[in-house]
């Protein structure tokens, strides 16, 4: 992939974080600076995980909350307390929100990539790598003063 | 007014409503539907007055439910709109020549799903 292409995809992935957040859960993210090449991956509670793929370029992004703020992001999307988060909606929120990150990122670049429907996984302290041969750029970023982190690969397809 | 939110994520519909509610767009009853298939059977059994759909969906997705609300004389001129991550022009393009009347994206602002239905409902 190009220097062009993959700052690109690297300066939109914050950008539609940050309005996926803002738009939804009405909630600033922060960190942006802070991106690491990691593959070993990251552990969180909650993932949501989704594939962006095209001809030449296989993707993908995966979202990993502590529980604790997965449920907060939820609640204020829905505008009720974070101990009235069921399971379910905790679950269906985060792909939601995963989906409308890969989504906003796609529109923001062309639309290039087809998008897969979002998948959740839960447990607490799991490991979240994305198992593609290049390295996943992982980003760290803050909500509500708590992390979660943004796994994400995109890999030329031979 | 009867508003049919469809979409298969329940806490989706919430939010939809939410954002509704929240920009002042005056809604009698809400009615929900996981998919296009559900959101049929919903039309049928109630006078629906405008339906905001995703298009992504499992059994019958947001453009098929559309086609089919197209091709029957009760339900031709149903005001129809998309609220979805999907921003591919063919299907965009596609949704505009069956009769979409709006489009939402996601991630929305309330005041962006308050001004698209005033439009059409005036």
């Amino acid at each position: 992939m190009d220097k062009k292409m993959e700052h690109s995809l690297l300066k939109n992935t914050i950008e539609s974080t940050k309005s996926v957040f803002n738009m939804m859960a009405g909630i600033d993210v922060k960190g942006e600076d802070i991106i690491i090449f990691n593959k070993d991956g990251v552990k969180g509670d909650v993932t949501g995980i989704i594939g962006l793929s095209n001809d030449h370029i296989k993707g993908s992004m995966a979202i990993t909350f502590p529980e604790e703020l997965g449920k907060e992001v939820v609640a204020n999307m829905l505008a009720i307390a974070p101990e009235d988060i069921s399971e379910e909606e905790l679950k269906d929120g985060l792909g939601e929100i995963t989906n409308m990150v890969a989504g906003d990122l796609n529109n923001r670049i062309g639309n290039i990539f087809k998008l897969s429907l979002p998948s959740v996984i839960t447990g607490k302290d799991h490991l979240v790598s994305l198992t593609h041969n290049d390295t996943p750029i992982v980003f760290k970023f803050f909500a509500l003063d708590k992390p979660f982190h943004l796994l994400a690969t995109f890999e030329e397809q031979k | 007014m009867k508003l049919l939110i469809v979409d298969d994520s329940a806490t989706m519909r919430k939010i939809i409503m939410r954002g509704i509610r929240q920009s002042g767009f005056k809604v009698d009853e809400f009615l929900e539907a996981g998919n296009g298939k559900e959101a049929l059977e919903v039309i049928n059994s109630n006078s629906v007055d405008i339906v905001l759909t995703d298009i992504n969906m499992p059994e019958m997705n947001g453009l098929e439910l559309l086609e089919k609300l197209r091709t029957s004389p009760d339900t031709q001129n149903l005001p129809v709109v998309m609220i979805t991550t999907e921003g591919a022009e063919s299907i965009v393009e596609k949704a505009k020549q069956l009769g979409l009347n709006g489009f939402i994206r996601k991630p929305f602002t309330p005041e962006a799903i308050g001004s698209t239905l005033s439009n059409i409902m005036g």
